[in-house]
C-alpha cells in the first residue's frame, strides 16, 4: 500500500502531462475545430477519411519512410565506423572521443542555421568545394532530390554521435581474447570484423535502430527549419504536414487525425522494441 | 474606396501642403485617463509585423516615452514575421493568451480576423487621433456598419520595381513598364555573376502575397465578386508563365526566397532589380552605400495589355476582442500617432512606410528626413503608386471585401502553385487546376 502511495504523485504527474493531452488529441480528432474561435462540431471519422483520401498524406508518409530509411543507413554506418575508429589506439584518442559528441550537443536551430549557410547556393562552402573540384554546384535546399539528400545528411550528422557512444560502449566490452584467438587461427581483419564484431554488436544495433527509428519518424524541427517541407512538398513528412494542416490551413481536427495515425505507426515500432528488449532480457537470463 | 490619395487635379504637393495647413501638427493624440495606472500596474503585450532593427529602436524610444507618461503600464513588444503571423495567432487564440495589440498588420489579415468576429472596435482610438486626419482610403477600408475595427497605421507599396540605374544605362535600357520588357531587361543584365531579377519563390509570405498583385495585373481574379473561386483561369496561367520565365534570371537559392532574401539580393549587388517597398532605400544606404547613388524605382511592370493594378499593404493597428488589458492597450495605440513618435517610427525606414495621417504626410518634420530628401523622385513614385493602389482583399472600389483573404494567403497554396510550375515543371494549367480545388475546399471550410 505504501508503495502505491509513494508512486502516486509521479503517476498523477505523468497522467496529467502525457496522458491527458494524448486523450484530448484523440478526442479532438473526431471534431472540426477552428483554432481561432474555438468553435467545434463533431464529425466522426470524417477527418480520418479526408486525411487518408488526401494525396498530400500519402506523399508525406512516403517522404517519412525515405527520410527514415536514408537517415538510419547513414547514421548507423557513420556511427559504427566512428566507433570502430575510436576503439583503436592512436594519439589524441581521448580528445577525438570528446569532440565526436559536438554535433549531438548543438541546438537544432544552430545546426540548421550553420548548414543553411554552408548549403547557400551562391556563397556556401559546399558549392565552393564542388566548384574547386570541377563539379556542378547545386541548389541544395531548393531543388529535389537535393533537398531530401541534404536534410538526411544533416540529420544523420547531428545524431550519429549517439550511435558512436552506444556502439563504442559495446565494443569495449568484447573480450580481446576472441580477436587474439581468431588472429592465431589465421582470420583476416575482415573475417574478425564479420564473425566476431558484427554478431557481438547485433543486439545493441537492433535496439539503436529501433530507438532512432522512433525518434527520427517524428522529427520536425530540423526539416522545418531547413526546408519548411519544400520545395513543393518534397521534404514534407507527416509531422510537417500536421503543422501545416493545423497552422496554415486551420484544420485542427484533420491535423490531429494525422497525428493519431502517426501515433499508431510509432506504437508499432515501440511494440517491436519492447518485444526485442524482453527477448534480450530472457536470453541474458538464460 | 481603397485608394490612398485621390488623383489630384491640382499639383499633389500643393494639395498636401494645404491639408497640412488645416491640421495642428503639435496635437497630442491621447485617450483620456480613466484611472491611475500606478496603483494597479499592467503589462500589455504587443505584436508587431515591422520588426527590423531600426524599427525596433524606434519602438524602444516610443515605449520608454509612453511608460514615462503612464506610470504603471509596461509595454512588451514582440516582433513577428509575416510568415509566422498566423501560426502564432492560432496558438495564441487556442491557448487563450492573445496579445493586447497587433501593430502594422496588413489589411488582408485584418479583415480575416474581423470576418471571424475576433476584433475589438477601435472608434475611440480613431476619435482620439482625429478621424478627419486619416487618409479616407485606409480609414474606410476598416469601417463596417458605422464602426472602425482597425486603426490605419501606415501604408507601403511592395509593387515597386527597384533597379540599378548604372546597369540599365550600360545596357542602353529604359526601366520596364510591362512583363515582357522586364523579362528582356532581366535577361540582358544577367551576366558576369550578376542576376537580372530577384523575386520570391519560397513557400513563404512574399510569394503568397504577390500572387494577388500579378493575377490582378494580368486582368484576372482569384476570388470573383460573387466569392466564387476563379483561380483556374487564363490570367493565372499568364502569371505562372511570367514567374517561370523570370526564374531563369534570379539568383540560385531564389526557390527559398522570402521578403528579406529578395531585398538582400538587390542590396548586396547580386541582383540588378527586385520587387520591393521603399525599404530598399534605407537598406542600401546602411548596408551597401557604394550603390546608393545608383538605385531608383518604377511601379512594378504590368502584363502586356493587362491592367494597371498595384497593391498597398494598408497596415493597421488591431486589438483582439479577447485582449486582457484593453484600456491600457488603447492608450498605447493612440500614443503611436503622437506626431514626434509617429514620425520617428515612420522614418526609421524612410520611404518604406508612408504615413496615414494627412497632417504628418504634409509636414516638414516628416519630409525633412535626409534619406527622403536624397530620394525625392522615388518617394514621389511610391506615393503616386499608392494613390492608385488597392488592398489585395478589395481589388476594386466596388468589390466586396474578401474576408478570408488573409487565411487564404497564409494557406501557402499560391506559393506552392508557383513552385509546382517553376521547380517541378508542371504546366500552368495543371498547377492552377490543382490549386483551384484546394482554394475551393478552403473557402468552403
Amino acid at each position: 500500500m505504501l508503495g502505491y502511495v509513494l508512486i502516486a504523485p509521479s503517476v498523477i504527474l505523468l497522467v496529467g502531462l502525457l496522458g491527458w493531452p494524448l486523450v484530448e488529441a484523440v478526442i479532438l480528432s473526431f471534431y472540426k475545430v477552428n483554432p481561432m474561435t474555438l468553435q467545434s462540431s463533431f464529425v466522426g471519422f470524417d477527418n480520418y477519411a479526408a486525411a487518408t483520401a488526401d494525396e498530400a498524406f500519402w506523399n508525406a508518409l512516403i517522404n517519412n519512410f525515405i527520410w527514415l530509411g536514408g537517415s538510419l543507413v547513414l547514421q548507423i554506418s557513420a556511427g559504427v565506423g566512428g566507433a570502430l575508429l575510436l576503439n583503436r589506439t592512436f594519439p589524441g584518442r581521448s580528445l577525438a572521443r570528446a569532440l565526436i559528441l559536438f554535433p549531438y550537443l548543438l541546438p537544432v536551430v544552430v545546426t540548421a542555421l550553420v548548414w543553411q549557410w554552408m548549403f547557400d547556393p551562391l556563397h556556401g562552402i559546399v558549392n565552393e568545394v564542388f566548384l574547386r573540384f570541377g563539379l556542378q554546384p547545386h541548389d541544395w535546399l531548393g531543388s529535389m532530390p537535393e533537398a531530401m539528400i541534404s536534410v538526411i545528411t544533416v540529420g544523420s550528422w547531428r545524431v550519429f554521435p549517439f550511435v558512436v557512444i552506444a556502439v563504442l560502449a559495446r565494443l569495449q566490452s568484447i573480450p580481446p581474447q576472441l580477436y587474439e584467438a581468431a588472429a592465431v587461427d589465421g582470420a583476416s581483419a575482415f573475417a574478425r570484423f564479420w564473425d566476431i564484431t558484427v554478431p557481438e554488436l547485433g543486439r545493441v544495433l537492433f535496439v539503436i535502430v529501433l530507438l532512432r527509428a522512433i525518434w527520427d519518424f517524428r522529427e520536425f524541427d530540423l526539416i522545418f527549419l531547413m526546408t519548411g517541407g519544400g520545395p513543393v512538398a518534397g521534404t514534407t513528412t507527416l509531422p510537417i504536414l500536421v503543422y501545416r494542416e493545423a497552422f496554415s490551413l486551420f484544420r485542427t481536427g484533420h491535423a490531429l487525425a494525422i497525428a493519431v495515425i502517426m501515433l499508431a505507426i510509432m506504437a508499432a515500432f515501440i511494440a517491436v522494441y519492447f518485444a526485442a528488449t524482453r527477448r534480450a532480457r530472457s536470453a541474458g537470463e538464460a | 474606396m481603397a485608394r490612398f490619395l485621390t488623383r489630384p487635379t491640382v499639383n499633389r504637393r500643393s494639395f498636401l501642403r494645404g491639408a497640412a495647413g488645416a491640421a495642428a501638427l503639435g496635437a497630442t493624440a491621447s485617450v483620456p485617463f480613466s484611472r491611475a495606472w500606478a496603483d494597479d500596474p499592467v503589462t500589455i503585450n504587443v505584436f508587431t509585423l515591422q520588426g527590423q532593427p531600426l524599427q525596433l529602436k524606434a519602438y524602444e524610444k516610443m515605449v520608454s516615452g509612453f511608460e514615462a507618461a503612464h506610470p504603471g503600464i509596461k509595454v512588451n513588444i514582440l516582433p513577428i514575421s509575416q510568415t509566422d503571423l498566423w501560426p502564432k495567432l492560432a496558438a495564441s487564440y487556442a491557448g487563450g493568451d492573445v496579445p493586447d495589440l497587433i501593430l502594422q498588420m496588413t489589411s488582408e489579415n485584418v479583415v480575416s480576423l474581423y470576418g471571424q468576429g475576433l476584433l475589438e472596435p477601435m472608434d475611440d482610438v480613431i476619435t482620439a487621433v482625429g478621424e478627419d486626419d486619416f487618409e479616407p482610403a485606409g480609414r474606410n477600408l476598416f469601417k463596417d456598419e458605422g464602426h472602425y475595427f482597425a486603426v490605419p497605421a501606415s501604408n507601403n507599396c511592395v509593387s515597386l520595381l527597384w533597379y540599378r540605374k548604372d546597369l540599365l544605362a550600360e545596357a542602353g535600357l529604359e526601366p520596364p513598364k510591362t512583363w515582357s520588357e522586364y523579362i528582356a531587361m532581366a535577361k540582358a543584365l544577367t551576366k558576369n555573376g550578376m542576376y537580372g531579377a530577384s523575386m520570391p519563390y519560397g513557400q513563404a509570405a512574399m510569394a503568397n502575397s504577390i500572387t494577388w498583385t500579378l493575377i490582378y495585373q494580368a486582368g484576372g481574379y482569384i476570388i470573383a465578386p460573387d466569392m466564387s473561386v476563379v483561380f483556374d483561369s487564363e490570367p493565372t496561367y499568364a502569371m505562372l508563365e511570367f514567374m517561370k520565365e523570370i526564374h531563369e534570371y534570379v539568383p540560385p537559392g531564389a526557390n527559398r526566397y522570402d521578403f528579406v532574401d529578395v531585398l538582400k539580393a538587390y542590396v548586396t549587388g547580386s541582383a540588378a532589380s527586385c520587387m520591393y517597398t521603399g525599404r530598399a532605400i534605407v537598406n542600401v544606404n546602411t548596408q551597401n552605400p557604394s550603390i546608393a547613388d545608383q538605385i531608383s524605382c518604377v511601379p512594378f511592370p504590368i502584363r502586356d495589355g493587362g491592367k494597371e493594378w498595384w497593391s498597398g499593404a494598408f497596415e493597421a493597428i488591431i486589438m483582439p476582442k479577447a485582449a486582457k488589458n484593453k484600456e491600457a492597450a488603447k492608450l498605447f495605440a493612440a500614443w503611436n500617432f503622437k506626431p514626434d513618435e509617429y514620425i520617428a517610427f515612420i522614418n526609421a525606414t524612410p520611404g518604406h512606410q508612408i504615413p496615414e495621417l494627412r497632417s504628418i504626410m504634409a509636414s516638414d518634420a516628416y519630409r525633412s528626413d535626409p534619406l527622403l530628401q536624397k530620394y525625392p523622385k522615388e518617394l514621389d513614385i511610391t506615393i503616386d503608386t499608392l494613390a492608385k493602389a488597392h488592398a489585395t482583399c478589395k481589388p476594386e472600389d466596388d468589390f466586396p471585401i474578401i474576408l478570408k483573404a488573409g487565411q487564404l494567403q497564409n494557406s501557402g497554396v499560391f506559393a506552392e502553385t508557383i513552385q509546382r510550375v517553376v521547380i517541378e515543371g508542371q504546366t500552368p494549367k495543371a498547377a492552377a487546376a490543382w490549386a483551384q480545388d484546394r482554394i475551393a475546399d478552403f473557402m468552403k471550410s
